[in-house]
């Protein structure tokens, strides 16, 4: 490393301790409010490196331009912090990233790290790939991971045919994860993770995290949750020993439905048992700066703002989502054209119990509304009709306010019939055994007043 | 340097702060201060920095800067549309009492501005030919404090010699402001010609997508420092996004009113020798009043047509409606080829009387010329033509 570089380099590790003390000694101190709306975007970065401007600037520059050949060679070589390039990194998607990585670490000592994708599909590639390789001594050895069967189409696809069919890597479904004999019967010395959606999408699923946490660490692997139904307002699952979290942040993350994007968003050192200690030490960092570079689904600095100013009232908006859906839940529960509803919120679900160890509204304890402990079961549910798909349908069609579409986690309600749409690729056996009837209706329900989306579901449910 | 190279680069630096090469979009309402103090030295002005963004923002900024630079002046201002910038210079200039001389051939919003509202506030505006330097000679008075003039004025494409307006002007110690949206400095710089302050319409050929809606003014630093005091209080702010979407319009003006000039004139020579057009405007062509003039202090003729269809208005009409690939729009200088009719759309409530009082012949139409294949777009007209 010639003088140059190394001045530069000096001049980083300053930096570094300094952001390193402001978020130990301030930022990891405040409350989950307090988080999401300022992040780690400090006075002092907005003066000394923005301007003085209060909201994080939108960095729609494709590269970053240097100084002297010394701060390139530093930068490219990872050496300082930089970002040289908007697939590898930006400033904008940066806070966006401290963010993410801060709230899902909320109430966990150790420190947090967020990489950012283009998508929730990129996302969940960006956490499982790394440990789906052939290296070292396990150059020819079988490779398999374990998943809960119940988890999005999406998801269901890219296990079973990019993975499995494609590439030869077995996806061992577990089909009721809440026993945990399922899960430790499904791991051997091949098996490189465990894998969790919860609450699922549209099933509902929910299971004790814990146990499988533990069963997996016994085993030397990591576990990596999706929780994008919960987000980190209810459930921060590196908080209970997690090792990965994924997010579509393209939902209640990104509520004003303003694009796509992903997150994965890990502790530092996870347990795994895949030889490669960088990856180990830092995984955001090490998926950032090496496989994400390389597979390039990056996401845009205009997306990564659009998404932080969303965020920043997650916490009341989780809380009043949650308190809406729930009405319309009890309403439909109580509807005689309905057969079942899925929501985690009513007591009736078999799953309640569970959820309701998991799913807390968080700081309610500090809030003067509540001033304890409250559970909140997001603004996701399903239900069924006694007469089956025809009624289904027909209910379906005469919505009026709420809309029909392939989407939730949005400020406004969105209905959709999974087994056309979303869950549609999987086919029809496969969507049996993930639990997704035909007449199954998935609801997300939004910031309207309830009373609005009770009275269009009302006169829906009269047509059949 | 050549325009080509300064649309690119002038009057921008990678961002100082982070290096960035496309400049940061600062979509921030406030800005932080230091401390108290810091905060009354911005206040007070004795310290440079942002404070607000109806007051300055570094996005907006750096857009005045480039247009500045590119129109070869000081500095700049940027508004919320190209009416709220003419605005700004005028009441920043001339006080309740006083004049402002301005040709008579102007955009219809900046005409309703003159003629209904700045009297309001009583501002008078008198109106001449400043195709004729003897009329606006003769205008002048104690009370003028303003001459305005547009050129290639909307939509008559009418001409006005900017030097000669400007020595009348410097004689008089008058400012002159020539709202130069038609041309932009790729074709003309009216303070090379002794302009003191100009005036665009960014939403036009700045802008260049038809995204966004925003209005520049530009000249001497002494100048854009009291018209500053005035707009920060007026408040007819951009947001930072339009800016940054004009800056990124910007580094391709050169290429895209090469090829707006080329279609055009290839059009209006079809337009010329087309036996159902009774008159071509256009300043690229020799039948034009202005053609002298344009060659003068232009180095083309820009994108914009206005042509008689004989037949008046049920001619125009069939025209309008038998277009395909040109686009019925108001608005101009977009990639689009866009085609308005004012007798049957912007002007329709007017009788025939009332259109002969604006000079608008029932006939009139007038083509923006956009990015397309000038032979399809010829096709296009040419098969619209033929209903008539």
């Amino acid at each position: 490393m010639n003088e140059g570089v190394q001045k530069y380099v000096e001049k980083a590790k300053k930096m570094v301790a300094e952001r390193e003390r402001y978020l130990k000694e301030q930022v990891k101190k405040w409350k989950f409010d307090t988080i999401a709306v300022h992040g780690a975007y400090s006075v002092e970065e907005a003066i000394n490196n923005n301007q003085g401007s209060i909201i994080e600037p939108i960095y729609m520059s494709t590269s970053q331009a240097f100084r002297d050949s010394d701060e390139m060679e530093a930068a490219l070589a990872y050496l300082i912090p930089a970002w040289t390039y908007s697939r590898i990194h930006n400033p904008s998607i940066g806070y966006l990233e401290d963010t993410l990585a801060l709230l899902d670490g909320y109430g966990f000592d150790g420190i947090t790290g967020c990489c950012t994708a283009s998508s929730g599909m990129s996302a969940i590639a960006s956490a499982v790939d790394p440990f789906l390789v052939r290296i070292g001594s396990r150059q020819n050895e079988p490779i398999n991971f374990v998943s809960n069967a119940q988890i999005y189409g999406g998801t269901f696809q890219q296990f079973s045919i990019r993975k499995m069919r494609e590439r030869g890597i077995e996806c061992r479904w577990i089909s009721d994860p809440n026993d945990i004999n399922e899960w430790a019967s499904k791991i051997d010395k091949n098996t490189r993770f465990l894998f969790g959606e919860l609450p699922s999408n549209p099933g509902l699923m929910f299971f004790d995290m814990k146990a499988v946490i533990d069963l997996a660490h016994e085993n030397g692997i990591p576990v990596i949750f999706d929780t994008t139904i919960a987000t980190p307002a209810l459930l921060r699952p590196i908080t209970l020993g997690a090792d990965i979290v994924i997010h579509s942040v393209t939902k209640t993350l990104t509520a004003s439905g303003f694009g796509i994007a992903g997150a994965v968003i890990a502790r530092k050192n996870i347990v795994t048992n895949i030889e490669n200690d960088e990856m180990k030490a830092d995984f955001a960092t090490y998926i950032k700066l090496l496989p994400n570079r390389d597979m390039g689904w990056c996401i845009s600095p205009m997306q990564a703002i659009m998404t932080l100013n969303d965020i920043r009232t997650l916490r009341s908006k989780m809380d009043l989502l949650s308190r809406n859906s729930m009405t319309v839940a009890e309403f439909l529960s109580e509807h005689a054209k309905i057969s079942q509803v899925n929501y985690l919120g009513l007591k009736d679900h078999p799953l309640h119990g569970v959820a309701s160890k998991y799913l807390w509204l968080v700081d309610a304890e500090h809030d003067e509304q509540y001033g304890k402990s409250v559970n909140r079961y997001g603004h996701l549910m399903s239900f069924q009709f006694k007469n089956g798909v025809q009624a289904a349908r027909r209910f379906f069609d005469n919505l009026q306010r709420i809309w029909r579409a392939t989407d939730l986690g949005r400020i406004k309600s969105v209905a959709t019939i999974p087994s056309i749409s979303t869950h549609q690729q999987m086919g029809e056996d496969l969507r049996s055994m993930a639990s997704i009837p035909e007449d199954l209706v998935r609801l997300c329900i939004g910031a309207e007043h309830p009373d609005d989306m009770i009275k269009d579901l009302e006169q829906a449910l009269s047509h059949i | 340097m050549h325009i080509e190279t300064d649309v690119v680069h002038g009057g921008q630096h990678p961002d100082k702060w982070t290096g960035a090469l496309s400049p940061p979009i600062y979509q921030t309402s406030t800005f932080v201060f230091r401390d108290a103090d810091h905060g009354a030295r911005l206040f007070k002005g004795e310290e440079k920095g942002h404070i607000y963004t109806r007051i300055s923002n570094p996005t907006i900024e750096l857009l005045a800067k480039k247009i500045a630079f590119l129109e070869s002046t000081d500095a700049g201002l940027i508004f919320a549309s190209g009416l709220a910038a003419i605005y700004n210079v005028v009441v920043n200039l001339v006080d309740s009492g006083s004049n402002v001389i301005s040709d008579d051939t102007i955009y219809g919003g900046t005409f309703t501005l003159f003629k209904n509202v700045l009297p309001k506030t009583g501002i008078k505006v008198v109106f001449v030919d400043a195709s004729d330097p003897l009329q606006v000679t003769s205008a002048i008075n104690e009370q003028t404090k303003l001459i305005f003039i547009e050129t290639p004025a909307n939509p008559t494409l009418k001409m006005i010699d900017i030097a000669k307006c400007a020595e009348i002007a410097q004689k008089r110690n008058i400012p002159l402001c020539v709202d130069n949206t038609f041309a932009t400095p790729y074709l003309q710089k009216p303070v090379e010609l002794g302009a003191d302050i100009v005036v665009h319409s960014a939403t036009k050929y700045f802008g260049g997508h038809g995204d966004i809606i925003g209005g520049v003014a530009v000249g001497r630093q002494s100048f854009i420092e009291k018209l500053w005091k005035d707009a920060k209080d007026i408040g007819a702010c951009i947001s930072p996004f339009n800016a940054w979407l004009i800056l990124r319009g910007l580094k391709t003006l050169a290429v895209r009113m090469e090829r707006h000039c080329a279609n055009a004139q290839k059009i209006a020579e079809f337009l010329a020798g087309h036996d159902k057009v009774e008159k071509v405007y256009y300043p690229g062509l020799r039948s034009h009043p202005g053609y002298d003039v344009a060659k003068r202090q232009m180095w083309g003729a820009g994108g914009m047509i206005g042509f008689d269809v004989k037949g008046g208005k049920p001619a125009g009409k069939v025209l309008m409606n038998s277009v395909a690939l040109c686009t019925l729009a108001v608005s101009l200088g977009d990639v689009d080829t866009l085609i308005e009719h004012p007798a049957s759309m912007t002007h329709s409530g007017y009788s025939e009387a009332e259109l002969k009082e604006t000079g608008i012949n029932p006939g009139f139409v007038r083509i923006s010329v956009g990015l397309e294949h000038v032979d399809d777009l010829i096709d296009d007209l040419k098969q619209a033509l033929a209903r008539i």
